[in-house]
């Protein structure tokens, strides 16, 4: 291996992703750095907010008690939304606190944290740089191009986010199809503390996560979310690009829709706006994340790659970046030590990837893109589900009818027909 | 030559919040060197011209010695345990002390700042060292510095024998952002951190009763139709005798 | 509570004004040319020491002089202005007397007894009050002060030898482009979004009568008008009864440059636009729209 280097590895983008990777190979001893273009790292990133930290008790012993987490997610609501109705499943669940299963963060604050962790692991952090373009030795990645300084390294990873133009530069991806991809706009509004405790009935540093479908999004696939922070909410949309395009909607405009509703204008009353932000999202993982995740001499992690899982109930990103950061890492430290960074041994990647969760839950959710392209999902359900409830709970003087007598009436009425209803329970059980 | 380049490093004040009771919200408030810092930088980048010319950095508070080093200055000093003051004069104290612990210094070069219009002043008073502030350019001609700076409608040359104190005021925005291979070197450069201790000095502050909202009239906004607008609006300005 | 106010250039009135409410003496120290020595003595201050520099020599030659005259008179209060000579010599006798100095003073006041200083804080869109203690020195930022009727105060001449500063050489800048002395002065900055769209805002000002100019980034780095044009820090400061700014956002730089408007108005179609703070009056809308509105109400005026 020739020692031209100024690295043994570069990293591209101090989101979750990239921090991670560079945390784990600067604490095996190795020269590291991470190149951020914004000027402080977190700056340009956005999240829901729902992290699935576990993974990261490998990382940072303890990681929740020490990171700037917002609250611990106890409760979980699923929200069908109407105009004028909505039907929650609320589930909550004291046992998700202990060990701490998932939490609220604000990357403004999370990503700075982890960037420092590397620091203090030996990485050099190098925000206020943006990557322009690999640099190549024939087949193989050898460095990295900013304007007009090059630096060398023997592995680059690319954890540049969900647009990755290094991904695209290596050749790996084409210019993603816009049904892979949704758009996230959110906001982030200030609420007094004992303001959040009396609205979403939380105590200490418990929180409460909604998902919502329905009429959130005006008929465009995707959902709505809200989640408590310590002293804000985290609320908006994801609306599936290629849907918001052919209904000829803005996600701003559906994003206002949203928080004007009536069922979530009360939960943000009387707040503050303090961010307002939006950004591309990954829809369909499963399919990005099939294509080839290495190169000679380059690893693709966390969106980059294209992992992020789209259930409808939840986004999931910041933890596959998580975990395919500890699987690249793992695979670069044992290629630095043979000296061999091939191709073909930077290929054990995808092992490493097939062997973790990462690998295990593309492979369970692989469907779950196909089921969510299913257009009951936005409309019709939210209102069958509404319907039933209304029959049981309407005393209009006519006689009452028996539970199930109630919802089959309402399946009639609303067109979804029985048949139908039981193939889309089938086709959810299946895919989430 | 030896100079010396103090910047600062601290919440940018153009992101202050002020609520309704007058306090202020730092909270989405970025670090930031001051708004005249890079060109004080790039002044004082100019006086060095090789052989044994030396630039130095010096900050307060936990600043970011990087922002100087990756952008040429050799070394930095900065004085950790100072948070910001209001007083210019304690401030200024506190960097006279540190001008003399770095030692064999010719000339300070500092950004002559809008909203501390008092430490450039005031170091030059601690050091009592000569000083001009609003200066656009310095260079150094056999020994002494060639200040330049506006006055009224004239650039005048002010001739001033070293020791001194240079304040530069910005004329726009200087700073670019230094490439990787700047930031690689600055990796490599000293980074001095010391202590008031250190110094022997000790920073006090005014107290201060608190803040509240000036009591100015705010300004009077026609909005809606722009034909409505533009007629109150006409009517107002000829109310005031100024159309 | 006796004050000194250090005054080196014109727009002294306002620091010199300030120390009034303290109820002491209020001694003026001039540095420079006779007649701005006279200027001030005829505000009215209780005493003016005056210091007349030989030509060639820079008011801050006299900042360390001065201070050991300060320090041997220990006044409670200082004052200087924006000024960046007179800041000089504040900034050595706050130095000699070791008192705090504070920035952004706009009001000087004794309550119970104790000193009070107010500051402007965050552009000024907050007061802070102060109580610094003992003495202190403070940077006066706060508005002119309208022509006293006090008596006038003798001139005492103070000798003091000077530092080596020598004012080397002095040049004219920029060209006069007529602002400077304009009544109306309609500007304009990056809202309009083309080069041919100046035409719209030069209508506005043709129907004013008034002179037209901009911001920064117009002349700067756009080059629509000529650099002699520009408003603010660091183009012209000026002074005219009537200051339009047309989709203008009014960054602390650029209104530096209109602190002597009388009437500042503002057309901006952003309702939360920071030049709102300052304005006395304003529009909001886009200004493809209100400033031919405005062309069009001010034709009926002539007719
Ligand atoms: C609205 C929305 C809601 C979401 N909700 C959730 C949620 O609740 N839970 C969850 O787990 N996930 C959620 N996600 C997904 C999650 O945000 C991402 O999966 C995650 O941020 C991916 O991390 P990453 O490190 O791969 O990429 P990113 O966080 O996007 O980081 C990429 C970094 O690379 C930098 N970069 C890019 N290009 C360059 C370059 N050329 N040079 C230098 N630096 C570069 C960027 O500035 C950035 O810092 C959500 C996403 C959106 C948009
Ligand atoms: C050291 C230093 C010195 C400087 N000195 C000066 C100086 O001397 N003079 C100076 O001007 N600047 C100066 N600047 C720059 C200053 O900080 C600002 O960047 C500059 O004044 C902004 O110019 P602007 O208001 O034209 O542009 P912007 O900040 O881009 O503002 C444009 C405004 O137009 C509004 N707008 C947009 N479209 C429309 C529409 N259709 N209708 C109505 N309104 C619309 C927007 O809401 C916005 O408020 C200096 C900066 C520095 C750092
Ligand atoms: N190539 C780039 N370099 C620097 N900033 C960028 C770049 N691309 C996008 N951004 C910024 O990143 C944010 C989100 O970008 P995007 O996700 O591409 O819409 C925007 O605020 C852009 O200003």
């Amino acid at each position: 291996m020739s020692d031209d280097v100024d690295f043994d590895v570069i990293v591209i983008g101090a989101g979750v992703a990239g921090s991670v990777c560079a945390h784990q190979l600067a604490k095996a001893g190795h020269e590291v750095v991470l190149i951020e273009r914004g000027s402080e790292p977190g700056s340009k990133n956005l999240s829901g907010g729902v992290f699935y930290c576990r993974v990261l008790d490998e990382v940072f012993p303890d990681f929740v008690s020490s990171a700037p987490v917002e609250r611990r997610i106890t409760r979980n609501v699923l929200s069908f939304l109407n105009g004028d109705s909505h039907v929650n499943i609320d589930y909550w669940d004291e046992r998700l606190a202990e060990p701490a299963n998932a939490v609220t963060v604000l990357r403004a604050r999370l990503d700075p944290w982890l960037a420092e962790q590397c620091e203090q692991a030996g990485a050099m952090v190098m925000p206020g740089v943006r990557v322009d373009g690999l640099l190549r030795d024939g087949e193989r990645v050898v460095g990295v191009r900013a304007g007009e300084d090059e630096l060398r390294a023997h592995v680059v990873v690319a954890a540049d986010g969900v647009n990755s133009f290094l991904a695209r530069d290596a050749g790996v991806r084409p210019k993603e199809p816009q049904r892979h991809l949704a758009v996230g706009v959110k906001s982030v509004i200030a609420l007094p503390r004992p303001v959040i405790e009396d609205r979403f009935r939380v105590t200490g540093d418990e929180g409460v996560a909604y998902a919502v479908v329905g009429d959130c999004t005006q008929g465009v696939a995707g959902g709505g979310f809200l989640y408590t922070n310590r002293e804000s909410v985290s609320v908006g949309v994801v609306l599936r690009l290629d849907d918001l395009g052919a209904r000829g909607l803005s996600s701003s405009d559906v994003h206002d829709h949203f928080l004007a509703h009536p069922a979530i204008a009360p939960l943000i009353r009387g707040g503050e706006l303090l961010e307002y932000g939006c950004h591309l999202t990954i829809e369909d993982g499963p399919a990005m994340a099939a294509r080839d995740l290495t190169r000679p001499g380059l690893v693709l992690i966390g969106d980059a790659a294209g992992l992020t899982l789209n259930t409808g109930l939840t986004i999931r990103g910041m933890d596959l970046a998580a975990g395919s950061a500890l699987a690249a890492a793992r695979t670069v430290a044992a290629a630095l030590s043979t000296g061999d960074c091939s191709g073909e041994a930077l290929g054990a990647y995808r092992t490493e990837l097939e062997r973790s969760f990462v690998g295990a839950d593309l492979r369970t959710y692989g469907r779950a893109p196909k089921f969510l392209e299913n257009p009951r999902m936005y409309g019709d359900y939210g209102r069958l589900l509404a319907d039933v409830f209304h029959g049981i709970y309407t005393h209009d003087l006519r006689p009452r009818r028996h539970l199930v007598g109630a919802a089959l009436g309402a399946v009639k009425a609303s067109g979804v027909g029985l048949g139908q209803l039981a193939r889309d329970g089938w086709a959810a059980a299946r895919a989430l | 030559m030896r100079a010396v380049v103090v910047y600062k490093w601290s919440r940018n004040a153009a992101d202050a919040l002020v609520r309704a009771d007058g306090s202020i919200d730092w909270r989405n408030a970025k670090m930031s060197p001051g708004e005249d810092d890079p060109a004080a930088l790039a002044a004082a980048l100019r006086l060095i011209r090789g052989g044994d010319d030396e630039l130095v950095g010096l900050t307060i508070g936990d600043g970011d010695a990087s922002w100087a080093l990756a952008r040429g200055v050799a070394s930095t000093w900065s004085v950790e345990d100072l948070p910001a003051l209001a007083d210019n004069g304690s401030t200024a104290a506190v960097l006279a002390a540190a001008v003399r612990r770095i030692g064999g210094v010719d000339v300070v070069v500092i950004g002559d700042s809008r909203q501390e219009p008092g430490v450039a002043a005031a170091v030059a008073g601690r050091l009592a060292w000569s000083v001009v502030l609003g200066a656009q350019t310095v260079e150094a001609v056999d020994g002494r510095l060639h200040v330049t700076r506006r006055v009224a409608d004239v650039r005048q040359t002010v001739v001033v024998p070293t020791p001194a104190v240079i304040g530069i005021a910005a004329e726009s925005d200087l700073d670019r952002a230094p490439g990787m291979k700047e930031l690689l070197a600055a990796r490599k450069r000293p980074v001095n951190r010391i202590g008031l201790a250190d110094l022997g000095v000790t920073a006090g502050d005014v107290q201060t009763l608190g803040c509240r909202r000036p009591e100015t009239a705010p300004a009077r906004v026609f909005a809606g139709d722009p034909a409505q607008s533009a007629a109150q609006f006409v009517s107002a300005l000829r109310a005031e005798g100024v159309l | 509570m006796d004050s000194w106010v250090f005054i080196t250039a014109d727009g002294w009135s306002g620091a010199l004004e300030a120390p009034r409410a303290l109820g002491g003496r209020v001694v003026a120290v001039v540095v420079g040319p006779r007649e701005l020595a006279e200027g001030v003595a005829a505000a009215g201050p209780d005493e003016v020491r005056w210091v007349e520099p030989k030509p060639g020599v820079p008011p801050e030659a006299f900042s360390l002089p001065l201070a050991d005259v300060v320090a041997a008179a220990a006044p409670a209060v200082l004052v200087a202005g924006a000024d960046p000579a007179a800041r000089a010599l504040l900034g050595a006798a706050a130095a000699a007397l070791e008192v705090p100095l504070l920035p952004g003073a706009v009001g000087l006041a004794v309550e119970d007894g104790h000193l009070r200083v107010r500051r402007a804080l965050a552009g000024g869109q907050t007061i802070e009050t102060c109580a610094p203690g003992g003495g202190v020195a403070v940077i006066y930022a706060g508005e002119d002060a309208p022509a006293a009727t006090r008596p006038e105060a003798t001139i005492e001449v103070l000798g003091l030898t000077c530092s080596p500063l020598a004012i080397g050489a002095s040049e004219p800048v920029g060209q006069a482009s007529g602002l400077s002395d304009a009544e109306r002065v309609v500007s304009f900055g990056r809202g309009v979004r083309a080069r041919e769209d100046v035409a719209i805002v030069q209508a506005l000002a043709d129907a004013c009568g008034a002179e037209l100019a901009c911001s920064m980034p117009i002349a700067d780095d756009l080059g629509w008008l000529d650099k002699s044009r520009y408003v603010g820090r660091s183009g012209n400061h000026i002074a005219p009864a009537l200051y339009l700014a047309v989709g203008i956002a009014g960054a602390p730089q650029h209104l530096e440059g209109v602190r002597g408007a009388r009437i500042v108005a503002a057309i901006n179609n952003d309702p939360d636009a920071r030049i709102f703070q300052s304005a006395d009056y304003g529009i909001v809308g886009d200004l493809y729209e209100v400033v031919p509105a405005l062309v069009a109400e001010i034709d009926k005026l002539d007719k």
